[in-house]
């Protein structure tokens, strides 16, 4: 079968490799039918993500038909169409059961990589790093999905791919975003990066009660499609100041909640992420955080961070300080998405919410490296990128 | 004493009463399996499944890992001990105690020792091997499997299949 391999820092290739077979008995075998390319695997495609190997394969984000399953499943049968999760839950440890799937504690076969680096291990990912388990991921045509019974949302017969895709990571990704703002009627919420991610939480912010979300980036038509959504929007190329910016449009409060759905390769002109930028140039540094430090910054006093952006390492100049000194509250992590998958799908059913709306390319698994390419190269409007399988 | 935690409280003065001074001195790791403290000493008392545990481990931790189990107690309510040794040399050997997980968590709390006498490993920790060990039982246990990625696809297939054709 053909798939998207990491070969090196900047290089994705389409290999020919084996199909997936079934390795222990709850895992099913799926031929993928529609996989997208994520913001955060351009962080693997940077290279910013430890033990990333050649010949890995890529994706996250993926969805297809079930082909085989193991003799222990029992929620899913051949011929189903699946979502598939992007972190994957056991479905029995304490935490899967208390539906924090993604601190399983049992999916990572290399957990003792992250205890040592954080001290426990969260769950296995899909095509993202071996220290996150070093599982083959979905830009392929055939994925192998363990413990599916957990990791799995049947979806009905005959809706489109598109509609429900995304509810393998970034629509439960920016939901869980907005949730985690506990967001009351009438409330602001300002939200750094209007990439995937960023799109689905100011949909999800509006769906939970916000009146108002203000979206902070750089690339004019994601700014464009975040105004579509009802957002008003602060280029930040434009601003000497962004807080001063934010304290101006909420008459000197301050958003209610923020929202770092950027992470740790922000861009920006500042002096500190210059200086972020040469630290990682030379290996010193693992991270730039600089929408997190606006984030916190411009929080009002009392009000809450929500950071689904993707971090590694160790943050420099992060102030801290700022945050104790306002009282805010700071939520964070790889998205629960079983716990979201669900509900999620009945908004969709419902048609409160269509998240097809984020694509702007489609293309086959051949234009799979060029598109990485010109994706973070940011060249022709790249904002969503899906690829039909079969 | 009134500081200590349950486990510490209950659990490391059975460690004391039933090892010598010098096997307290082994390697210690704990973990909570969401499962009641029967059903994990059921459980590892079943040779079949325990070789399911040790199956497919890193060639250089098989000599370590060739135990056969030597006891298996009820120590107390709701707590269990089992007592393991290396088939090769008797100076490798160990203990699992399971005890109820306290307070709100669920299920049990497992702490496993190893005694590892003289034994040199290469390259090889032997509290990474003990960590490992328990974290399979507690995936076994708790899942009935244990996660693994060995013989799923990967780019370095294409090599493999090309030489494969050229045959």
């Amino acid at each position: 079968m053909k798939a998207l391999c990491y070969e090196g820092k900047h290089d994705i290739a389409v290999r020919n490799v084996h199909e997936p077979k079934i390795l222990n008995p709850g895992d099913a075998i799926v031929r993928v039918t529609m996989a997208a390319i994520c913001g955060s695997d351009l962080h693997l495609y940077n290279g910013v993500i430890p033990s990333m190997m050649k010949g890995d394969i890529m994706g996250h984000e993926t969805m297809g038909e079930v082909v085989e399953i193991g003799p222990m499943v029992k929620n899913v049968k051949v011929g189903d169409k699946i979502v598939i999760s992007f972190d994957i839950g056991c479905g029995h440890c304490s935490h899967c059961e208390d539906q924090e799937y993604s601190a399983c504690d049992n999916s990572n076969p290399n957990a003792m990589m992250p205890e040592k680096l954080y001290g426990y291990s969260g769950a296995g990912l899909f095509g993202f790093s071996h220290m996150y388990g070093g599982y083959a991921g979905g830009q392929a045509e055939f994925i192998r999905v363990p413990y599916v019974d957990t990791n799995a949302l049947v979806v009905p017969q005959g809706i489109d791919d598109e509609k429900v895709l995304f509810l393998s990571d970034i629509f439960p990704t920016g939901y869980m975003a907005a949730e985690n703002c506990n967001i009351k009627r009438g409330d602001v919420v300002a939200v750094w990066g209007a990439g995937p991610v960023g799109q689905m939480a100011i949909k999800s912010a509006f769906l939970l009660g916000a009146e108002r979300v203000i979206v902070i980036d750089h690339i004019e038509s994601r700014l464009e499609m975040a105004r579509l959504s009802g957002a008003e929007t602060i280029n930040y190329t434009e601003t000497d100041a962004i807080t001063d910016e934010l304290r101006f449009m909420t008459g000197g409060r301050g958003p209610d909640a923020c929202i770092d759905a950027v992470g740790l390769e922000a861009h920006g002109a500042t002096v500190l992420n210059t200086i972020d930028k040469a630290k990682m140039a030379v290996r010193v540094g693992t991270d730039r955080p600089d929408a997190l430090r606006h984030a916190i910054q411009a929080c009002k006093k009392g009000g809450t961070v929500s950071i689904p952006g993707v971090y590694g390492g160790l943050l420099d100049n992060v102030p801290f300080g700022a945050a104790f000194g306002k009282g805010l509250t700071m939520k964070m992590g790889q998205t629960h998405t079983q716990k979201y998958m669900k509900p999620l799908l009945d908004r969709i059913l419902k048609g409160e919410i269509d998240p097809s709306f984020v694509i702007t390319h489609r293309i086959s698994i051949n234009e799979g490296p060029a598109a990485y390419k010109n994706f973070n190269d940011n060249k022709d409007e790249f904002i969503k990128i899906v690829l039909k399988l079969h | 004493m009134n500081n200590l935690n349950p486990i510490q409280k209950e659990i490391k003065p059975h460690i004391r009463t039933k090892f010598s001074p010098k096997s307290y001195e082994g390697i210690y790791h704990s973990r909570s399996i969401n499962k009641a403290p029967a059903d994990v000493y059921a459980f590892c008392q079943n040779e079949v499944i325990m070789k399911r545990v040790l199956q497919d481990l890193p060639e250089k931790t098989e000599n370590f890992m060739n135990l056969e189990f030597i006891s298996a107690d009820k120590i107390g309510t709701d707590m269990y001990q089992i007592e393991w040794k290396n088939k090769k040399d008797s100076k490798i050997q160990g203990s699992l105690f399971l005890d109820i997980s306290p307070d709100a968590h669920k299920g049990s709390v497992v702490i496993a020792n190893g005694i590892f006498g003289d034994y040199k490993m290469s390259n090889e920790e032997p509290s990474d091997l003990i960590n490992l060990f328990l974290k399979r039982v507690k995936a076994l246990c708790e899942t009935g499997q244990i996660a693994t990625t060995t013989g799923q696809p990967n780019g370095k297939d294409e090599k493999e299949m090309q030489q494969q054709l050229k045959h």
